[in-house]
């Protein structure tokens, strides 16, 4: 993915929740890589793992969930740290977390405070990772407030979180996100509590932002649409693995996981007109408890060998920079 | 059931639920178990301290004193059962009905049970023993009215939640009146928080019939009870002071577990509760 | 197709909630979430009816079945007479006794978005399928399982989830017991309410074919309410857009798509993301949020948001009229203007 050297690396990577009801694999042993100033787009259905994988870059992972194996490579200037190490409540993180890895959710409300002014959560956030003076952060929040679009930035910034609108939550939480200019921005679902309209808003901004502030974005979302308009490269993610990855276009235009042809088949377009019928993956996510064995998407893909039950397939390469974890795309085994 | 497994968990909740389970034993078996006719009187031998005879000693007409608090167990029992049961079949129909109709009789509903709510419970026993006679049905009758206004708010904050479910919608949708959506779709999901509630009340009933009738408002002698044990041995607390520690500590123990397995239950119910380690 | 008999035809429907305030909860001012709404479904059709969070599409659907009074408006329903045959006269549902309600609600069923809370955790898969036959006093208790067991084949679902409780089952699953709930009447007219937006993508198609075969099994007619604009314009014959509280165009789905005549519905198409990276839209970027349906825009209420708007959209309300062949547009320019549609390949 891209020659530069990239900015994170996330290595066999495995968390692991352990509850009453036995051990949840969340994330199975996942490896990507982002390249700095490169959008990845992950993919998958509730329940995957993708969240918990974008924690786990974060180093939120906290009980009962523990990361078991695997390593996360951040590479900074002159050395490389390896978050899955990190004391998630230690110095070390926070001072990676906001200032060069930030994050945003779903909800925006989560993650602001409701009793504070909207422009003071920003200014706290600046201040905490810059030395600067309070009247110079404010300046700068109340530029990120324009940056990101939000209109009338001087009055917004006296404003508290409930008397935003969603969108414009949203915007605020970038802009918070954004006021350490971090290198990698990671969206959980940004845009998915958002109306057609507003999450067309929302795109258009972070996209505009990555071109602005030269940020790598790792961008979870469960709607191919989206990930067709923000990404540059494509993970997809099934039952904590990656089943499939590619740059957009390859992946759209030539999917070879039967689960990413699956998910493609199974929602209507805008664009396509007259198919009447819609091509649904059978069956339901099975659940996150379960030992696996074979491939994990073996018992609802149309496809499945004899060995699909039995072998891991592992993910290889099925063209250059376009892997799949598919016995169907192998030479005879 | 994944309940008892829970419950099982916590030791404060085995051990005081042991004791409970005890107390109602006791109870049950009170006629069986007494060592001496608890009614019994012997005015040759009044006064007589513990002895192998009588563990607790004996008072001023002679009476075993452990038979007489094995019988007031018993009776305990039986009228703060009772007057549980009044409460919450008088309380939580009304909550449950005014919590689902709203508008203006829940409010009108709401302000009386406020004004009930700040009626000293006495002065309310006070009203229905001279009304009703100090028997035991007044008794019932008294604590469970006072206690009545507790479980139409309970019932009707856990009404108000239960019908906002779509399936409520579905019923409505389906034709359903109010009756079958609180019989089929309100009660089997706030029976829960109400059995919780009604555990959690029954000291509150214990202390409040012991109250009654350390009062004389409540069963009358020469029927045991324990507040009106309490009250007989006060007045001999100088020159026979072990009459007190039966009742005391019967009536102590009782409100203890109950307290206790009240609020285990509440965790195991509702783990997000638990805060003690 | 517009001589077909309608099944459903609402006029002037309105729904206003009062905004209390205060001590004495005086009304202060009222959020109209539907401000007039006119809407004919015909039998056997599926019309979408599609908008953003807060146009008022859900209170829609909730008051044509009168799970919310409406405030002002009629609701015609097409009912059936003793011999099976549509009834010559409509009946109001607004005004309908509640013992003629009852006998509507045969008609008229509804499926929800949330399949967690359109379940009630207490009761069997069997008796939440059949408890509208209960209501309605319809059958032997043996007789409603038998049918309940038919209608969860009917919906995908095997005989022995019949014991079971909704929490051992996924969100699709519980979406298909929720759908054979809505059967168990025989109803004609199904509103659907965002059935498939609380579900995972691989499970909403699953969903969507079953509705398709059902309508077809059955003889449905639905009123498919949903956000999202791919989904509406897959199941539906025609769709009609909501827009604070009013509907701003209705067309057949094609012409709709096609050939737009409200500058809202040209924005709301450009803005969907298609899972396509070459699919190049021009992107009609709206201007800030949809405004307080409390105190809606004067004049068009698109028009403070509107790249075409004139002079006279700030003051003078739009009238809803036929811009085309079975084509309605409520806007003042819906003539002159060419807007940017689908193109049909």
């Amino acid at each position: 993915m891209g020659a530069a050297e990239p900015l994170i690396e996330v290595k066999d990577l495995k968390v692991h929740f352990h509850t009453e009801d036995g051990v949840a694999r969340a994330v199975d042993g996942v490896d990507f890589a982002i390249a700095p100033e490169r959008t990845l787009g992950v993919v998958g259905e509730s329940g995957c793992g993708k969240s918990v994988t974008a924690r786990a870059v974060m180093g939120l992972i906290d009980a009962p969930g523990r990361i078991v194996q695997g390593e996360i490579l951040l590479r900074r200037q002159s050395q490389v740290v390896d978050i899955s190490k990190l004391d998630p409540r230690g110095r070390e993180i926070r001072g990676i977390r906001g200032n060069e890895i930030a994050m945003i959710f779903q909800e925006p409300m989560t993650s602001l405070n409701p009793v504070f002014k909207i422009g003071d959560q920003i200014v706290e956030a600046i201040l905490l990772h810059d030395r600067i003076g309070r009247r110079e952060a404010r300046e700068r929040a109340v530029d990120l407030l324009a940056a990101v679009g939000i209109p009338l930035p001087r009055q917004r910034f006296e404003q508290f979180p409930h008397q935003l609108s969603g969108g414009m939550r949203q915007r605020a939480m970038i802009a918070m996100a954004m006021s350490c200019n971090p290198r990698l921005l990671i969206a959980d679902e940004p845009t998915t509590a958002l109306d057609v309209t507003i999450q067309a808003q929302v795109m258009d901004l972070m996209n505009a932002l990555r071109r602005d502030f030269n940020t790598a974005i790792m961008f979870i979302t469960h709607d191919l649409g989206v990930i067709a308009g923000m990404a540059d490269d494509v993970v997809v993610m099934y039952l904590g693995r990656i089943v499939e990855s590619a740059p957009v276009r390859e992946i759209f235009h030539h999917p070879k996981h039967p689960y990413t042809r699956g998910l493609m088949g199974s929602i209507p377009s805008l664009a396509d007109w007259g198919a009447r019928r819609l091509t649904a993956i059978e069956g339901v996510v099975p659940s996150p408890f379960a030992e696996r064995q074979g491939c994990g998407f073996a018992p609802r893909c149309p496809h499945a060998m004899e060995i699909c039950r039995t072998r891991d397939p592992g993910l290889e390469d099925v063209a250059p920079g376009h892997a799949a974890a598919c016995f169907l795309h192998r030479a005879a085994p | 059931m994944d309940f008892f497994r829970r419950y099982k968990r916590d030791k404060v909740g085995i051990v005081f639920g042991a004791l409970l389970v005890l107390l109602y034993a006791v109870a049950l078996t009170a006629h069986w178990i007494t060592p001496a006719d608890p009614m019994a009187v012997n005015l040759r031998e009044v006064f007589s301290p513990p002895s192998s005879a009588h563990w607790l000693g004996t008072d001023q007409f002679g009476r075993d004193v452990l038979s007489r608090v094995i019988l007031a167990t018993q009776v305990t029992v039986r009228v703060t059962s009772a007057a549980c049961l009044f409460a919450v079949l008088t309380g939580v129909p009304i909550g449950m009905f005014v919590g689902y109709r709203g508008g203006w009789v829940e409010a009108i509903a709401m302000r009386l049970t406020d004004m009930l709510l700040i009626f000293p419970i006495i002065m309310l026993a006070i009203v229905i023993v001279v009304v009703a006679g100090p028997t035991e049905t007044g008794v019932v009758v008294a604590l469970g009215l006072a206690q009545a206004p507790t479980f139409i708010r309970i019932a009707r904050g856990v009404t108000l939640a239960a019908k906002e479910e779509l399936y409520v919608e579905a019923a409505i949708a389906a034709g359903s009146g109010w009756p079958h959506i609180l019989v089929r779709h309100i009660w089997p999901n706030i029976s829960t928080p109400i059995i919780v509630q009604a555990t959690l009340t029954l000291p509150v009933f214990v202390l409040n019939a012991s109250a009654l009738s350390y009062l004389g408002l409540g069963v009358q002698p020469p029927t045991p009870e324990w507040g009106q044990m309490l009250n007989e041995a006060k007045d001999h607390l100088i020159t026979s002071p072990y009459l007190i520690v039966g009742p005391a500590a019967a009536l102590v123990v009782f409100v203890l577990s109950a307290n206790l397995v009240g609020d285990v239950v509440q965790e195991t119910l509702n783990p997000k509760l638990k805060k003690r380690k | 197709m517009s001589t077909e008999e309608l099944l459903l035809d609402v006029r002037a429907l309105r729904k206003y909630f009062p905004v209390r305030k205060g001590l004495l909860q005086r009304t202060v001012a009222q959020v109209k979430a539907v401000d007039g709404v006119d809407l004919a479904v015909r039998t056997g059709e599926t019309l979408g009816l599609v908008g953003e969070s807060g146009c008022g599409k859900t209170t829609t659907g909730r008051a044509i079945l009168r799970l919310t009074e409406p405030t002002s408006g009629e609701i015609l329903y097409r009912g059936r007479d003793s011999t099976g045959d549509p009834d010559q006269a409509m009946t109001d549902v607004v005004t309908a006794t509640p013992e003629q309600m009852k006998l509507l609600r045969r008609d008229m069923q509804i499926i929800f978005q949330d399949p967690y809370s359109s379940l009630n955790p207490r009761m069997t898969v069997a008796e939440i399928v059949a408890e509208p036959l209960q209501i309605q006093g319809l059958m032997t208790r043996s007789e409603r399982e038998a049918r309940a067991v038919e209608l969860l084949g009917a919906v995908g679902l095997s005989p022995d989830h019949a014991r079971r409780y909704p929490h051992e089952f996924s969100g699709g699953q519980r979406q298909r017991i929720g759908i054979a709930r809505a059967l168990a009447l025989r109803p004609k007219l199904v509103v659907a309410d965002e059935p498939v937006s609380a579900l995972d993508v691989s499970i909403q198609a699953q969903v969507i074919n079953l509705l398709q075969d059902l309508q077809e099994q059955f003889g449905l007619t639905y009123l498919f309410i949903a956000h999202d604009l791919s989904v509406v314009k897959h199941i539906s014959n025609r769709v009609a857009v909501m827009y604070l509280g009013k509907i701003v165009e209705l067309a057949g789905t094609r012409e709709l798509f096609g050939n737009p005549k409200h500058p809202y519905t040209e924005a709301l198409m450009s803005a969907v993301p298609v899972a396509d990276p070459d699919f190049k839209v021009e992107r009609i970027l709206l201007e800030g949020d949809v405004p307080s349906p409390v105190n809606p825009p004067s004049g068009c209420h698109f028009h403070p948001r509107c790249r075409y708007a004139k002079d006279i959209c700030k003051v003078e309300v739009p009238a809803y009229r036929a811009v085309g062949q079975d084509h309605f547009a409520s806007c003042h320019r819906a003539d002159e203007l060419s807007l940017y549609g689908l193109k049909s390949s």
